[in-house]
């Protein structure tokens, strides 16, 4: 089966080679990673990534911004968006709901979880 | 001169009324004190007459009783006040002292008296009295506006410590927020660091899978505190519906029940149907009442009774949180919903009561809980205007009080 691309858009360049790293590791993913957000739409249309995993809280642009600029652009519309993000309470972790319209995952994420959930955003 | 003279000296200058009656009560002989007071000239005005010709009856009738009573007994009455009428209404007090006036045999033929004037005395006593009174009534009064004030002072300061607390709690807030950021993302490089070296065959020492199962623990131990910590600091939003309690409760009940390790445990619940609707958030109150279940649980270790009980009332007196001013959290009248979870462990030290709903405070060890759930239900139930109490029960273990207004 060929390898899904994932494009991971995060500042902590820590955490995105890890789970760049992580990712590959399990033999099922080509892995991209951009720590500047504003870069973050250039990089997909270079990279054309199956689903970007989006960090939302960043300097200079925050993954919101981020993700309309995405969908506004046609080349990138049918790419699946997840946001990674910090900021979110125990009952919210909880509950697979959605932030502004798109699924999320709250850090820290476990290597399984990532990939159920990546799993199912390209299943669907 | 002569002893008469000296007598009529001393009649006719003292400022004191004196005067000799016979045995009818008849004036024979007065002073120029007492003709004053008459408004009388000469002596002829008088003499012959009783005091019913020149005093009302309200004085003069007990006057002649107490010469009769004189003359009768022949014992004195000595410094009697008496009111002195007069028929052109004046009022005046008088000290009078009647003696039985005998003649050289001993025989009584008559009294006589001496009496002074005290009604510049008298009134300056009624003033006095009545200074008094009024003095008297005006302190009670300053002490009901003193008690006033120590009650509004008091209320001032409960209300003024609740904006403190406020005040930290939203600082607080925002606190957590930021250092949840902050943390989380390191977090998220460990557990991810963890996740990888977990895969790789990098060492062939066999401690390595533990160590780093102890990483990983760690950081899910760390990852919880902060969202226990946001929990705590995101704005209150709260979505409210007509609800009966005992919905929330039962809901609650069923999902704290996997916390219930082993047999020995027994649940007792005693719900009265038909509750008042409440407007609540359904999804925080149920969170607010699986921390308060899981406490209990977890507070009975092996086994115990779990008593889960609702009732609604009418407030009919004076408790902790109900009184008569508006800073209670009810007044006394008011329908409210109460729900009580009782659990049968070994209670809290009395000293740490007061504590149990501070931010990280814990009574288990470490590492078995964030210390955040009882702060985080008491915010929740503060947000929907209840209360919420704590205390030892007299036969062991603990009980949770939950208070609404209808």
């Amino acid at each position: 089966m060929a390898k899904k691309r994932i494009l991971i858009v995060d500042d902590e360049s820590g955490f995105t080679r890890l789970l760049k790293l992580t990712l590959e590791q399990t033999g099922k993913y080509i892995v991209c990673e951009e720590n500047d957000g504003t870069q973050a739409r250039e990089t997909a249309c270079e990279f054309k990534p199956d689903l970007i995993l989006l960090d939302i809280v960043m300097p200079k642009i925050d993954g919101g911004d981020v993700a309309s600029q995405i969908r506004a652009d046609p080349f990138l519309q049918d790419v699946r968006i997840v946001f990674l993000t910090a900021i979110v309470s125990k009952k919210e972790a909880g509950g697979g709901g959605l932030i502004g319209g798109f699924p999320f995952l709250a850090k820290p994420v476990t290597l399984e979880g990532l990939m159920q959930r990546i799993d199912e955003n390209l299943a669907a | 001169m002569r002893e008469r003279e000296l007598l009529h000296a001393l009649l006719d200058n003292v400022p004191d009324r004196i005067y000799f009656k016979d045995r009818e009560s008849r004036f024979v002989r007065v002073n120029s004190a007492m003709l004053k007071l008459f408004k009388l000239d000469a002596m002829e005005q008088i003499l012959g007459k009783t005091d019913f010709a020149f005093f009302t009856n309200e004085h003069a009738q007990p006057a002649f009783d107490d010469e009769k009573r004189v003359m009768l007994t022949g014992h004195p009455i000595i410094a009697k006040i008496e009111k002195e009428t007069l028929p052109d209404g004046g009022v005046g007090w008088a000290s009078t002292t009647k003696m039985p006036l005998r003649d050289r045999q001993g025989v009584i033929i008559g009294t006589f008296g001496i009496s002074r004037d005290i009604t510049e005395q008298k009134l300056a006593e009624e003033g006095l009295l009545k200074a008094n009174a009024a003095l008297a009534k005006k302190q009670e009064e300053l002490l009901t506006v003193l008690e006033d004030l120590k009650k509004a002072h008091e209320e001032l300061r409960s209300v003024q410590l609740q904006l403190i607390e406020a005040e930290k709690m939203k600082s607080i807030g925002q606190l957590a927020a930021g250092v949840a950021h902050e943390v989380k993302n390191p977090l998220a490089i460990i557990a991810m660091g963890v996740d990888y070296l977990s895969h790789e065959k990098f060492s062939s020492d066999s401690c390595v899978p533990r160590v780093l199962q102890d990483i990983c623990d760690a950081v899910k131990r760390a990852d919880a505190v902060i969202r226990g910590l946001l929990d705590f600091s995101l704005p209150g939003k709260l979505e409210v519906e007509d609800v009966n309690l005992n919905e929330i409760v039962e809901q609650a009940l069923l999902l704290a029940r996997v916390e219930i390790k082993g047999t020995g445990f027994q649940v007792v619940k005693e719900l009265q149907p038909n509750l008042p609707p409440l407007k609540l958030d359904v999804t925080k109150m149920g969170q607010a009442f699986i921390n308060i279940l899981t406490n209990a649980i977890h507070a009975m270790g092996e086994g115990g009774t779990l008593t889960v009980r609702t009732f609604a009332k009418q407030l009919t007196g004076v408790g902790p949180n109900v009184g008569d001013s508006r800073w209670e959290s009810f007044r006394v009248g008011r329908t409210i919903v109460v729900a009580e979870i009782d659990d049968s462990g070994t209670g809290i030290p009395e000293d740490k009561l007061t504590k149990v709903f501070d931010p990280f405070f814990t009574t288990k060890p470490t590492g078995s809980g964030t210390g955040l759930g009882l702060t985080v239900t008491k915010s929740i139930i503060d947000l929907h205007g209840g209360t919420v109490g704590i205390r030892n029960r007299p036969e062991g273990g603990v009980r949770v009080t939950i208070m609404f207004g209808v």
